[in-house]
């Protein structure tokens, strides 16, 4: 299982938002694990996002371009990568969106999982592995 | 003479446009995913599938991808903040 905890953020229009944080380990082709504080985005249909510092301090490998359609339904563009994460115990290969955002763990990577938010600031998050 | 990045989604997109027909008859909701240099490419369930495939024949592919039928293979949320591409 898979552990975290929901934090709340101050927006700039004083509205506060809630966030569930996880920490994930993510490495690239030569296996060198490193922590990642990653907000759990069900809004996001791709695996997951990271900075172009973090994924180049990673050494992850391009594969290409890729469209996405954001919520105003305008096409834009990311870079992807590919890269590992530790996921209940195994080595998950994902693609990594190249964003400057927080990293963001979509519905690619939570794909036959069970996720559970307790939606209140200092709440439990849990990703767990549901056998079907 | 390889793809420069900049070039990369426009031709894609013109490769895609070009078979656009015949993958939205034979494969409407499958993924597609083209090599810009070469326009080699692989369709299959999903992107991390396709995009593999191709790279066992094409290890230097620089690839472009489509999701058949859709417009895009990928939706996100407005938080997510881009390097202009």
């Amino acid at each position: 299982m898979i552990e975290g905890t929901v934090i709340a953020q101050e927006t700039e229009d004083n509205n506060i938002r809630l966030e569930p944080h996880i920490t994930i380990e993510v490495a690239g082709v030569d296996r060198v694990f490193q922590s990642e504080n990653v907000v759990v985005d069900t809004g996001f249909t791709g695996a997951l996002t990271l900075p172009e510092s973090t994924i180049a301090q990673l050494g992850l490998t391009r594969y290409g371009r890729r469209p996405a359609v954001q919520a105003s339904g305008e096409r834009r563009m990311f870079e992807i990568y590919g890269a590992l994460v530790s996921w209940h115990g195994n080595l998950r290969p994902v693609f990594v969106y190249l964003s400057e955002s927080r990293p963001l763990l979509g519905m690619a990577l939570l794909m036959g999982s069970r996720l559970t938010v307790d939606a209140w600031e200092g709440g439990d998050v849990t990703i767990e592995e549901v056998p079907r | 003479m390889a793809v420069k990045n900049d070039d990369i989604a426009t031709i894609g997109m013109a490769m895609y446009e070009e078979m656009r027909a015949e993958m939205e008859a034979d494969e409407w909701g499958r993924m597609v995913v083209i090599d810009v240099n070469s326009g080699d490419y692989e369709v299959a369930d999903d992107d991390l599938t396709a995009t593999m495939r191709l790279f066992e024949r094409r290890p230097n592919a620089v690839t472009w991808g489509e999701l058949v039928g859709y417009p895009a293979p990928y939706k996100i949320t407005d938080r997510i903040a881009f390097k202009d591409l």
